[in-house]
C-alpha cells in the first residue's frame, strides 16, 4: 500500500492549466496572492472569487481533491473569524447583537464591521489556499523545482547556489518514497522483535519510534554516500555549468494567462478606487 | 591486437581505517582491452569492488598506477574526461537513480556533459529503447522492479556514449528474472556495440560468458585465463573462496561414473551434450 504513494498532491490532467509553464504558474500564482491582498472592498473581492473560481473549474481538479486540500486551514479560519468577530469594536461600529454575560457586567458585542472583517478575511484566506493548491495540482514537483531554479537564477549572480538547491530539492523528491518503504521495513522489523509502536502514552510511543529512526538514519547516510558515488560517475561535479533536456518554453497560451492576471489586478484596484476602500 | 583502455600498473589501495590497515589492493596489474568483456571475480572483502571504484577515479591508488585510455586516474582534471569514456553501474538501484522520472534520470549524464537539449532527448531515447525500456520512460523508478531499475541505470550510462561499462555487482540484489535481463542487455551492448564491459560479480554462471576471466583473493590477482582455462583449476577457484559454475560441478561429480566426461563444461547445453556423447561411448563401450 506504501508503495502507491506519490509525492505532493499533483493531479494528473490535461487542463490549460496543467499545460500552462511553470515558471508562469509561479509567478502569476504569487502575483495572484499580491492582488488577493490589494483588494480593498466586498466588489473586488467578489471579482477574486470569481477568479478563483473560474481558475478552479478551468483546472478540472475534482471539486472534492480540492475541498480535502481546504481542510487544514478550517481551524485557522474559525479562529480568525472568532477574534474579528469579537474584537472589531471602537466607536465608530455599529453593534449588531450584544449577548450580557451575567458576569461583573461583561457583554460580548458583535459588530457590523466585526461580521464585515470576518468574511472579508476568511474569503481572503479560502482565494489565497485555493490559488496555491491549485498550482501544486496542476505542476509536477520535478517540473515546480525547474521552474523555481529559472525564477531564481538571477540569484545565482550573487553567489546563491540555486543549482545546487534545486539538485537538492530534485534528490529529496526522489527519495521521498524510497524512505518511506524503508520506515515501513524497520518498523515490521522491530515489531517483529517484539517492540510496541502502536500503543502506550505519547512518551512511551515517541521513545518506541527510536529504534527505528536510528536505523534510518544510518542507511539514509548509506545511501547518500552510494548515491554521491553514482552522480560523481556520471560526471556531476556540483560546479560545472549543466543543459537541461527539458527546456520550458513560453508559449501563447502562457501570455494569456499573464493578461489574465493583469486584466484581474486592473479591475480590482479599479474597484478599490471606485467604491472606496472599507477595510 | 586491439590497445587497452583501462590499464591496472603494479596498482596498491588501503582504505583509512584506524587501527587496522590491510590494504583492499595490493600489486594489481591486470588490462581490459577495448571492446572485451572480462569478468572480475572474488569472494565478498576480496577487494573486487576496490578495484571497480579504481576504474574511474571514485578511489585513486595508494601507489602504482590506474590508467584509462592513457588518462593517469590520480590527476583531478583527467576525471572528467574519465568518467566520460567509463560508466558505472552499482549494486544497489535503489542508490543510483537521482531522478523522480526515468527518462530524466537518464538525461542526467548527459546533462552534466553539457550536451544539446535536442540531442539529449535523441540519446534517451536511443538508450532506453536500447535496454528495452522505452515504454516505461515516463514511470517512477520506485514504482519498477530491481531488473527494470538496473536496465535504467545501463541506460543512463548509455546516453553518456561511454566506450566501457563497469558492473559492480549489478546483478547482486536482483531476481533470476531480473539479472537474467541485465546480462543479456549487456551481452548484447558488448557484442553488438562493441562497448568494453568489464563486470564485476560472485555469480560463477555470468563469469562463463566473458572473454576472460580474472580471479581476485586478499586484494590481489589470484588467476586469469579465459572461461575454460580459469575454470578447469577448482582447486585454485576454492583456495579463493570461489566455486566452480553449476554445470561444471555436476561434470566434475558424474566424473567418477562417467570417466570420459571432459573438464571445462561451463554451461548448461555444454554440459547436457558432454553427458550425452558420455553416455553414448559408455553404452558402445
Amino acid at each position: 500500500m506504501i508503495r502507491d504513494i506519490t509525492i505532493g498532491q499533483y493531479f494528473a490532467g490535461d487542463s490549460p492549466l496543467h499545460r500552462c509553464d511553470a515558471r508562469m504558474k509561479l509567478a502569476l500564482t504569487f502575483a495572484f496572492m499580491i492582488v488577493i491582498f490589494v483588494c480593498g472592498n466586498f466588489f473586488s473581492l467578489g471579482l477574486i472569487a470569481l477568479a478563483a473560481l473560474a481558475l478552479a473549474l478551468l483546472s478540472r481538479v475534482p471539486g472534492g481533491m480540492l475541498l480535502r486540500s481546504l481542510r487544514p486551514i478550517v481551524m485557522l479560519v474559525v479562529f480568525t473569524s472568532v477574534l474579528n468577530l469579537l474584537y472589531t469594536t471602537d466607536e465608530n461600529t455599529h453593534a449588531l447583537l450584544q449577548i450580557p454575560l451575567h458576569f461583573r457586567g461583561w457583554v460580548i458585542t458583535v459588530t457590523r464591521e466585526g461580521a464585515f472583517t470576518a468574511i472579508f478575511t476568511t474569503v481572503r484566506i479560502l482565494c489565497l489556499l485555493l490559488v496555491s493548491s491549485l498550482l501544486t495540482y496542476t505542476t509536477t514537483p520535478s517540473m515546480l523545482t525547474a521552474g523555481l531554479e529559472h525564477l531564481l537564477k538571477p540569484l545565482a549572480k550573487l553567489r546563491v547556489p540555486v543549482a545546487a538547491f534545486a539538485m537538492m530539492m530534485t534528490l529529496a523528491l526522489r527519495f521521498v518514497p524510497t524512505l518511506v518503504e524503508e520506515t515501513d521495513r524497520i518498523m515490521n522489523a522491530q515489531k517483529s522483535r517484539g517492540s510496541n509502536l502502536e500503543t502506550g502514552s505519547l512518551l512511551q510511543r515517541v521513545k518506541a519510534f527510536v529504534p527505528v529512526l536510528v536505523p534510518l538514519f544510518i542507511s539514509a547516510f548509506r545511501r547518500a554516500a552510494e548515491l554521491a558515488n553514482a552522480m560523481e560517475s556520471r560526471c556531476y561535479t556540483g560546479t560545472n555549468e549543466r543543459t537541461g533536456m527539458k527546456q520550458l518554453r513560453l508559449r501563447a497560451r502562457d501570455y494569456i494567462a499573464l493578461s489574465a492576471v493583469l486584466l484581474l489586478l486592473g479591475g480590482v484596484v479599479t474597484l478599490n478606487v471606485f467604491f472606496g476602500k472599507i477595510v | 591486437m586491439p590497445s587497452p583502455l583501462i590499464t591496472f600498473d603494479n596498482v596498491s589501495f588501503h582504505y583509512a581505517v584506524e587501527g587496522e590497515s590491510s590494504p583492499a589492493a595490493r600489486a594489481l596489474s591486470f588490462a581490459v582491452e577495448q571492446g572485451a568483456f572480462v569478468a572480475l571475480l572474488g569472494r565478498n572483502g576480496s577487494g573486487k569492488s576496490t578495484a571497480a571504484k579504481l576504474c574511474n577515479g571514485l578511489l585513486t591508488p595508494t601507489a602504482g598506477q590506474v590508467r584509462v585510455g592513457g588518462l593517469d586516474t590520480s590527476l583531478e582534471e583527467n576525471l572528467f574526461e574519465i568518467r566520460r569514456r567509463v560508466g558505472m553501474v552499482f549494486q544497489n538501484p535503489d542508490n543510483q537513480i537521482i531522478a523522480a522520472i526515468v527518462e530524466d534520470d537518464v538525461a542526467f549524464g548527459p546533462e552534466n556533459l553539457c550536451v544539446a537539449p535536442e540531442e539529449i532527448r535523441r540519446r534517451v531515447d536511443a538508450a532506453l529503447a536500447e535496454v528495452g525500456m522505452l515504454e516505461h520512460r515516463l514511470a517512477e523508478p520506485h514504482k519498477l522492479s530491481g531488473g527494470q531499475k538496473q536496465r535504467v541505470a545501463i541506460a543512463g550510462v548509455l546516453a553518456m556514449q561511454n566506450d566501457c561499462i563497469v558492473l559492480d555487482e549489478a546483478t547482486a540484489m536482483l531476481d533470476p528474472r531480473g539479472r537474467h535481463d541485465v546480462m543479456d542487455t549487456v551481452l548484447r551492448l558488448n557484442r553488438e556495440r562493441g562497448i568494453t564491459v568489464l563486470l564485476i560479480t560472485h555469480f560463477m554462471e555470468e563469469a562463463t560468458q566473458a572473454d576472460r576471466v580474472l580471479v581476485m583473493d586478499g586484494g590481489s590477482l589470484a588467476l586469469q585465463g579465459t572461461p575454460a582455462e580459469v575454470f578447469a583449476q577448482p582447486e585454485a577457484l576454492r583456495a579463493a573462496g570461489l566455486e566452480l559454475p553449476a554445470p561444471a560441478r555436476l561434470a566434475e561429480a558424474l566424473r567418477s561414473v562417467l570417466p570420459s566426461l571432459p573438464s571445462g563444461v561451463l554451461t548448461e547445453e555444454q554440459c547436457a551434450e558432454a553427458i550425452a556423447a558420455a553416455l553414448r561411448k559408455g553404452a558402445g563401450a
